[in-house]
């Protein structure tokens, strides 16, 4: 078991075969460092949560293949990714900081399809942007490529 | 304590931390771009100062043609073949990546006009006419969608006489071979 400490102070055991899917967590451990506790300074516990129920779920990801539950692990996957925004987008830090390559894509990609569509004012505001462009910068922008400003509706929706 | 000095401390601490935060979260920023359509990436050009120089900075426009290369979903070049033989055309959609290209090539449609015509696509749909017309001759163009960010095709053993490379993220043409 390897113990993993959130940035508010809880602590977490999890299974060895399943927090190795962190390249981090996987190169303290074969380094030898990961005797004790490992403090994670960027991570609360409400997201390292999130990841630990991934990573179990996904410990062994040959055996899924091989035992045909794949689709089990797909609607968990959609599932998984059925979160807040920002809820989303600090697993991706987590994923990034961690280092665990298959939840990174997961979400990037979950991210990535709900900007899509989205109007610059609602990516602005989901992603708390300030907007430094001037108009005249803005139109220019436009004027570079218009074929990219036409076209489908756009959502105002932040979420 | 001397509160000058506590204050000139508190803004040594204000300065790591923004160093820390800034570059770290562009890294993130950068992986969900580069899942994007290039149709949104040229919009979302015009959120900020800073995605404005991310999206067009060459690193990200590599990185972004490295995702959609290996992404099966990723939208298809459209090509344009006339044979020399008995002078007619054919239109082609293949895969991105430069390994598969030509055991992928998929006939669309033949064309009953000799007229070349160069299309754009999305995701492999014929959507408008580009027209892409040089030296009043038949020519192979990867005509590519504003979807993908940049495009070109090798020649190897298809019999074709030029070919273009678009970055459409700047919308300009970059290489004609």
């Amino acid at each position: 078991m390897v113990k993993l400490k959130s940035n508010d102070d809880k602590e977490f055991e999890v299974e060895e075969a399943a927090v190795i899917q962190s390249e981090m967590i996987k190169n303290m451990i074969e380094d030898g460092c990961a005797t004790s506790v490992i403090p994670l300074p960027n991570i609360d516990s409400k997201t390292l949560i999130k990841v630990i129920e991934y990573l179990n779920k996904h410990i062994n990801m040959g055996k899924a293949a091989e035992t045909g539950e794949e689709d089990d692990l797909k609607e968990f996957d959609e599932q998984f990714v059925n979160m807040g925004w920002e809820e989303l987008f600090d697993v991706i830090m987590a994923a990034n900081y961690l280092n665990i390559h298959e939840l990174m894509e997961l979400c990037c990609q979950s991210a990535a399809d709900r900007l899509k569509n989205k109007s610059v004012r609602a990516v602005r505001e989901m992603l708390k942007i300030t907007n430094d462009l001037t108009e005249e910068e803005e139109q220019e922008i436009i004027n570079d490529a218009p074929w990219a400003f036409e076209g489908p509706e756009i959502d105002d929706t932040v979420n | 304590m001397d509160p000058s000095i506590n204050k000139e401390e508190h803004m040594d601490v204000d300065q790591v931390t923004c160093h820390f935060n800034c570059p770290f979260k562009d890294v993130i920023i950068m992986e969900i771009l580069c899942r994007l359509p290039v149709r949104y990436l040229v919009q979302f050009k015009c959120v900020s100062k800073l995605w404005n120089a991310l999206i067009s900075d060459p690193y990200f426009v590599n990185k972004h043609l490295n995702h959609a290369k290996n992404d099966p979903h990723a939208p298809k070049l459209l090509l344009c073949k006339s044979s020399f033989v008995d002078y007619t055309t054919s239109i082609y959609s293949c895969p991105l990546s430069s390994i598969q290209l030509i055991d992928k090539l998929q006939n669309l449609i033949p064309p009953s006009s000799s007229e070349i015509i160069i299309f754009c696509t999305y995701n492999a749909w014929l959507l408008s006419v580009l027209l892409v017309k040089l030296f009043n001759n038949p020519y192979i163009c990867c005509g590519t969608p504003p979807q993908e960010n940049q495009y070109y095709f090798l020649n190897q053993n298809f019999q074709c006489r030029i070919i273009i490379v678009w970055n459409w993220v700047v919308t300009q043409l970059l290489v004609t071979i």
